[in-house]
C-alpha cells in the first residue's frame, strides 16, 4: 500500500526553503552529470552526505533509497569491465575484465550514488505537494503544475481501487498465471480502474466548479527566505565551486 | 526500464531533455484546462502500473501501459509520463532528476507514434475486431520501440555499452507480447464500457 510519507519538520534540510533546495539539486545534479574525475567526485560526495546528515535520515531509508539506482549500476558491472578494450586484469581462473572497463563501471557507480544522495536528502525531506508549489514559483508552467497535483492526489485512489478490485478477484478464485486468461482479466482490471477513475474525476472537478475553481491553487503557506536559507545555499554553491575547481583546474589529483 | 543517474553521458542528457520539453510544451498547448483531471486519472495510472506484476514464466514482468496512454492521450502523453516519471522519482527514487528527460522520451515517443500511426481506431465507428487487432499492435510496438529506444540511448553512450544495450531490449520481448495482448483487450473493455474516453482524441487528429 502507498503512503504519504511523513516528513520530519525537525532537520535543517526539512525547514530549507524548498525553492532553493531545487535549485541547488538541480545545479549539483547537473554539475556531477558532467564531472568525470574521481576526485571531483569526492568532493561532491562529502556535500551530498552532508546534506543528507541535515535531512536527519535513518540509515535504513537511505540504502532504501539508493537500491533502485544500484540495481541499474550492478546491471552494468555485468558488461562494462568485460565489453571496454584496454589492459586485461585476470580476476578469477581464465575469466579477465580490463583495467579501463572496470575504471568507467566505477565512475558511473560513484556518480549515480552521490547524485541520488543529494536527491534522496531533497526528497525525503520535501512534502509533494509543497515541492509542487515550489516548482511553481520557479516558473514551471501552470498547466504542468495542476498535472502534477491531480497526478498526485489519484495515485493513491487508483492504488486503493486497484487494491479493491484486485481482492474481488481473488475472492473469486483468481490466480494470476502466464496465460492469456490471466492478461485479459489484468486488461479488465486495467480498464475498470480508468473506467472508475475517470467517472470519479469528473464528479470532483464539477465539485470543484461548483465551489468556484478558477484554475488556480491557493496555498496557506507561503515561502519565506531567511537568512539561514541563504546561507546554506552559499555554502552549497561554494563547495560546488570548489568541485569544479577539483575538475577542471586542478592538475595534482 | 528507468535508465539511472550518473549512466549517461552528458551530450545524450542534454540532448534527450531538450527534444522532451519541447514535445512537452506542445503536448501542453493541447490541453484545455478541463482535462487536467482525466489526464492525472491516466497519468496515475502509468505510475501504478509500474508497481503491478503479472506472471510471464517463471519471472514477473511490471505492466508499462504507456501504448494505451499514447491512443488515448497523443501528443498530451508527454506532460503526462514526465508528470508520473518525476513523481515516481521523488518518491521510490526510481530513474532520477537528470534522466529525466531521458526516460521520458523512451516511454513517450513510442506512445506518439503509435498514436500517429494507429491513432485513428479509436473513432467510435470502428468495428471490434480491428480495434482488438490495433490494441495489439499498439501494446506490441509502443514497448518494443521503447526497449529500441533504451538500447538505443544506452548504445550512443559508447561502444562498451553496446552487450548491455542488446540486453535491454532483449529484456523488453516478454512485455511486449503480454503489453499486446493487455492493451488489445483494454481497449475493447473502453469502448464498450466507455467510448468517449477513445473518441477525445481521434477526433482532434487534425489538430495534433
Amino acid at each position: 500500500m502507498l503512503n504519504e510519507k511523513a516528513i520530519d519538520h525537525s532537520s535543517l534540510m526539512a525547514r530549507f526553503d524548498p525553492r532553493l533546495k531545487i535549485i541547488g539539486m538541480v545545479l549539483f545534479s547537473v554539475l556531477v552529470a558532467v564531472m568525470e574525475r574521481k576526485a571531483a567526485i569526492g568532493f561532491a560526495f562529502l556535500l551530498s552526505i552532508t546534506m543528507v546528515f541535515l535531512s536527519g535520515l535513518k540509515f535504513r531509508d537511505v540504502v532504501k533509497g539508493l537500491a533502485p539506482v544500484n540495481s541499474m549500476v550492478i546491471f552494468l558491472w555485468f558488461f562494462l569491465p568485460l565489453s571496454v578494450n584496454g589492459v586485461d586484469i585476470r580476476i578469477l581462473g581464465p575469466l579477465t575484465a580490463s583495467r579501463e572497463g572496470i575504471d568507467l563501471a566505477v565512475l558511473i557507480t560513484l556518480k549515480a550514488n552521490v547524485m541520488m544522495l543529494m536527491f534522496i536528502s531533497f526528497a525525503a525531506t520535501t512534502n509533494v505537494m509543497t515541492a509542487g508549489q515550489a516548482l511553481a514559483c520557479l516558473g514551471l508552467p501552470s498547466k504542468l503544475v495542476h498535472l502534477f497535483f491531480f497526478t498526485y492526489r489519484y495515485i493513491f485512489v487508483i492504488e486503493s481501487e486497484f487494491i479493491t478490485l484486485r481482492t474481488a478477484m481473488a475472492i473469486r478464485g483468481f490466480v494470476p498465471r502466464t496465460s492469456v486468461h490471466t492478461y485479459r482479466s489484468y486488461a479488465y482490471l486495467v480498464g475498470m480502474l480508468l473506467v472508475r477513475s475517470w467517472d470519479r474525476a469528473e464528479r470532483v472537478y464539477r465539485a470543484m466548479i461548483c465551489r468556484g475553481f478558477n484554475g488556480t491553487f491557493y496555498s496557506l503557506s507561503g515561502f519565506a527566505m531567511t537568512r539561514k536559507d541563504g546561507v546554506i545555499f552559499g555554502v552549497m554553491c561554494l563547495w560546488m565551486m570548489v568541485m569544479g575547481y577539483v575538475e577542471w583546474v586542478v592538475k595534482a589529483f | 526500464m528507468h535508465i539511472s543517474e550518473g549512466v549517461l553521458r552528458p551530450e545524450i542528457l542534454a540532448g534527450t531533455a531538450f527534444l522532451t520539453a519541447g514535445f512537452v510544451a506542445a503536448g501542453l498547448r493541447r490541453i484545455d484546462e478541463k482535462e487536467i483531471p482525466a489526464m492525472g486519472i491516466l497519468s496515475a495510472a502509468f505510475f501504478v502500473a509500474s508497481l503491478v506484476h503479472v506472471p510471464a514464466g517463471p519471472v514477473s514482468v511490471h505492466l508499462v501501459l504507456n501504448g494505451l496512454l499514447g491512443i488515448i492521450l497523443g501528443i498530451r502523453a508527454f506532460p503526462s509520463i514526465l508528470i508520473a516519471l518525476f513523481l515516481q522519482a521523488l518518491m521510490f527514487q526510481f530513474g532520477g532528476f537528470t534522466s529525466l528527460g531521458a526516460n521520458t522520451l523512451n516511454m513517450a515517443l513510442p506512445a506518439f507514434v503509435c498514436w500517429l500511426a494507429l491513432g485513428w481506431a479509436g473513432k467510435p465507428e470502428t468495428g471490434s475486431k480491428t480495434v482488438g487487432l490495433v490494441g495489439f499492435l499498439v501494446g506490441f510496438f509502443s514497448v518494443f520501440l521503447a526497449g529500441v529506444m533504451v538500447g538505443l540511448t544506452l548504445a550512443m553512450n559508447g561502444e562498451a555499452f553496446y552487450p548491455a544495450a542488446k540486453t535491454a531490449v532483449l529484456a523488453h520481448v516478454p512485455v511486449m507480447f503480454i503489453e499486446g495482448v493487455l492493451t488489445s483487450s483494454c481497449l475493447l473493455f473502453i469502448r464498450q464500457v466507455k467510448p468517449e474516453m477513445l473518441a477525445g482524441q481521434a477526433g482532434k487528429k487534425s489538430r495534433w
